[in-house]
């Protein structure tokens, strides 16, 4: 699984929000990209309350 | 005596008249003691109120309570004057309380003063000046001076705002700290950081030093070099000092420091608890606030705001999806409904079409068979006729009356009517003999 940091978090949501106003999103890939928006979210709420090696549970159960 | 050591404080009083008490016997000297008292007399007849002098101080050291200052004074950089100054211990107490400003952030090195004092010749320590009274106003406005030098020159070097210009990351977590571990501003600093009511949580490294007296400045710029070396692991430094107007912000002043500070490659952030006006970190660094505890609220405050962010990517998303999900499903319904109509008009369409073939089909059926009837009618004539040429061919012959009847039977004719006979080649009219 990936290791990101909040700056990649953080533009990769902006990017899919930005896709989504801009109708460039069908309604196939609506729940592919709300997942992955809900994914990064959580990541970093989650990263924020973590420390570095708590986060590498979150990820091992994220590949489960 | 007396008259004579009041020509003393005219300048050019010659000495001579003043050893008159004291001509010096040929076969007689003074003692060390003695002369050191005479000395002592004259200073202190001469100076029976302080006087206020201006000064640079060179050293200050602290022993046995009481405070030694070694003041000069110079000319382009090369001492014209020096002495002695003493504060003794129970008279730095009163000042402590009396003055407005920190008697310690007066009383340092390189600053100039303005001193009242007492004159003193001791015997056995020689020429002293006795403190009595320090003038904030002044040495206060030698310290501005001097800070409005430093100021003028880390501007001048577009300093002031560089450290400023730098954007702190989204997220604030690894916090480098400038402090001392017992310190109480490094405590409460530390007690805000972990116990934050969101759960945040930070990874800080302390980097200690001395937040005070003369090994600040050094300490700290070694601090810098070290955080340097890994400067990619922090997110920013953080250089706090616990509250106390006691203490003295000189360090703080200092230009090495400042400009360390300004050039340093990630935020820096300080609290160092001032009471008056900001020192020059203040406004070198990217941040100043008032205390340790507003630095760190700052802090989550910070990573608060960004996950307010992402909490309204989130709302965004769920209002996007919604609406296009309910459009999407409107979408369907008007296809639902057009297709409906669609085929039912299709439906109707075709009834209509069936109806009006049922309606016509008898007609046209009936049409088609009177056609062929009529067809079928012209050829049973034509076949008949046919019929008729073969039979007479044969030899048989039609018998018709006059009218054209043909006669099948003796009866169906009068004996005098005239018969004619139809044979393949001809007509013969004939009578009737015998029926």
């Amino acid at each position: 699984m990936e290791k990101i940091t909040y700056k990649e978090a953080f533009e990769e949501l902006q990017q899919i929000v930005n896709d989504m106003q801009n109708e460039m999103v069908g309604i196939d890939e609506l729940a592919e990209q709300s997942k992955r928006a809900a994914f990064l979210i959580k990541f970093c709420q989650e990263k924020l309350r973590t420390t570095e090696t708590e986060i590498n549970s979150l990820f091992e159960e994220k590949e489960k | 005596m007396f008259k004579n050591l009041w020509q003393f404080s005219k300048r050019n009083a010659e000495p001579q008249l003043l050893l008159e008490e004291f001509k010096p016997r040929k076969l007689q000297s003074l003692s060390l003691f003695e002369l050191n008292e005479f000395m002592r007399r004259i200073t202190a007849l001469n100076f029976s109120e302080p006087v206020w002098v201006k000064a640079e101080i060179a050293q200050y050291n602290v022993a046995r309570g009481n405070h030694y200052l070694g003041l000069v004074e110079k000319k382009e950089d090369s001492i014209t004057a020096e002495a002695e100054a003493i504060i003794w211990g129970n008279r730095f107490f009163q000042l402590r309380a009396t003055l407005e400003v920190p008697v310690e952030s007066l009383l340092q090195e390189g600053l100039e003063v303005l001193l009242k004092v007492q004159p003193e010749f001791h015997e056995r320590y020689g020429f002293k000046l006795i403190i009595q009274e320090i003038d904030t106003a002044y040495t206060i406005g030698q310290l501005a001076l001097a800070r409005q030098k430093i100021i003028k020159e880390l501007r001048s070097k577009n300093l002031l705002y560089k450290n400023g210009s730098i954007s702190l990351p989204l997220v604030i977590q690894d916090i480098a700290v400038l402090s001392t571990k017992t310190a109480a501003g490094y405590q409460d600093f530390m007690e805000h950081l972990n116990h934050n009511r969101l759960g945040y949580r930070f990874r800080t490294t302390l980097f200690p030093m001395a937040m005070q007296g003369d090994n600040t400045v050094e300490e700290a710029l070694q601090n810098l070099k070290r955080i340097r070396r890994s400067v990619k692991s922090f997110d920013c430094v953080v250089i706090i000092r616990g509250g106390g107007a006691k203490l003295s912000l000189k360090a703080f002043d200092d230009l090495s420091l400042s400009e360390s500070v300004a050039n340093f490659p990630i935020p820096v952030i300080v609290g160092i608890g001032h009471e008056r006006d900001e020192s020059v970190l203040d406004m070198v660094a990217h941040t100043s606030l008032k205390t340790p505890t507003a630095v760190a609220d700052f802090c989550i405050a910070h990573n608060f705001n960004f996950e307010n962010e992402l909490a309204y990517f989130g709302r965004q998303m769920v209002q996007m999806v919604n609406t296009k999900l309910s459009g999407a499903k409107l979408a369907l319904k008007g296809y639902n409904a057009t297709l409906k109509h669609l085929s039912q008009t299709i439906a109707k369409s075709e009834e209509k079409q069936i109806d009006s073939i049922k309606t016509q089909f008898p007609l046209l059926v009936k049409r088609r068979l009177e056609s062929n009837h009529k067809d079928l009618t012209h050829l049973a004539d034509k076949v008949s006729l046919l019929d008729l040429e073969h039979t007479l061919g044969r030899g048989y012959s039609i018998t018709t009356d006059e009218k054209g009847k043909v006669l099948k039977s003796p009866e169906e004719v009068d004996s005098k009517a005239t018969l004619i006979t139809r044979l393949k080649a001809g007509t013969i009219e004939s009578r009737i003999t015998k029926k």
